[in-house]
């Protein structure tokens, strides 16, 4: 593989003197932090930064392939190659001790765009899903509850929100479960078997006795008074890991509040929610 | 219990002919062993174990009526 080293009073310098000295643009390369630079004393001893510039093979990898998995506290950089991206592959790329040494407010910059397109693809309308497949999912579902051993009958609702499928009975309790976790657990497989009978992911909900209208309200109670605590502190309040989708609901709540913003931190189930008053 | 699992398994795999739950009563709880064909070991555990998880969830409200506990156990068939 083809490769240049060079070196620059920081970084980003040295980056460009290796692209030039290859003759390519920045989304052909993979770039390695050899040195990051030091000041030195009065001007003296200082360190320049070097860098190795390797040529990238044909099929150029995304900054989120060559982002290693062990750091759980960073979103992914940004996908796409313009802007932003030579700071964060070059990051993701460097040796630990170089990367500690990245000021903290450019991570935050790189750390905003993915997670609001992530909530903007969550909001784009599901799939259609065909009659038969819907009448199946709700003889599945209805199956199932009469398996748990409870009494209760599943209709069909379709609205502007989306499909879903209703779950009445008198002992809807356990079939909710702790913090609805029974429901999802339904629905969770209630979604596999259509996105199986599609071909395609499906998005239908199902729901107790508006139990998902419900749990929304008092989240969104619950995330106002976080917000209030946060400010009242003048410091950050973490809340208790919770699903994606409740966190989502939070993060929505809380998204026109001035003076807050919301963060998640953490991994799979442990990952929690940051309400970050801001300055 | 033992039919709630072959139930949920059979909706999921691509042979439901060779889905198979054990169930061992013990004193205080229940232990089923659910065997499927290979080809479909996947789809019961699901990425990151979500599939098998939420068996699991349902199983446990499905044992909440009752005074037993169940564990679902899958076997890799050999």
């Amino acid at each position: 593989m083809e490769y240049v080293e060079a070196e620059g009073r920081s970084i980003d310098a040295a980056i460009d003197t290796a692209l030039s000295q290859l003759g390519v643009s920045r989304e052909k390369v993979d770039v390695e932090i050899l040195a990051n630079a030091t000041k030195g004393l009065f001007g003296l001893g200082g360190k320049k930064a070097r860098v190795r510039a390797t040529l990238r093979a044909p099929i150029s990898i995304t900054e989120e392939e060559s982002h290693p998995p062990d750091r759980p506290n960073r979103p992914a950089p940004a996908k796409d190659g313009k802007g932003k991206a030579p700071q964060a592959a070059a990051s993701a790329k460097a040796p630990g001790r170089a990367r500690t040494k990245r000021p903290r407010d450019e991570q935050k910059k790189e750390s905003r765009p993915p997670r609001q397109r992530r909530e903007e693809s969550d909001n784009r309308p599901a799939r259609p899903i065909d009659e038969a497949t819907l009448e199946n999912a709700r003889a599945v579902l209805e199956q199932t509850i009469r398996l748990i051993g409870t009494d209760a009958s599943v209709q069909i609702s379709r609205d502007d929100l989306g499909i879903g499928l209703l779950i009445e009975g008198d002992e809807s309790g356990i079939l909710i479960g702790r913090r609805g976790q029974t429901l999802d657990a339904l629905e969770y497989m209630i979604n596999r078997v259509a996105s199986r009978d599609t071909g395609h992911t499906t998005r239908i909900v199902v729901d107790s006795h508006s139990y998902r209208q419900r749990r929304r309200e008092s989240l969104e109670a619950l995330a106002k008074r976080m917000g209030e605590r946060a400010i009242e502190r003048g410091k950050p309040v973490t809340m208790n890991p919770m699903s994606p989708r409740d966190r989502r609901i939070v993060h929505l709540a809380l998204q026109d509040e001035t003076g807050l913003e919301t963060r998640s931190a953490g991994k799979g189930y442990f990952r929690k929610l940051l309400v970050v008053p801001k300055r | 219990m033992k039919e709630l699992v072959e139930y949920l398994a059979r909706q999921l795999v691509s042979d439901p002919d060779a889905v198979e739950v054990i169930e061992t009563q013990g004193e205080t709880a229940s232990v089923l062993e659910l065997k499927v064909a290979k080809d479909d070991l996947g789809r019961i555990i699901g990425k990151q174990g979500r599939t098998a998880k939420s068996i699991r969830t349902i199983l446990n409200a499905a044992a909440s009526r009752t005074n037993r506990k169940v564990v679902l156990e899958i076997i890799e068939e050999g």
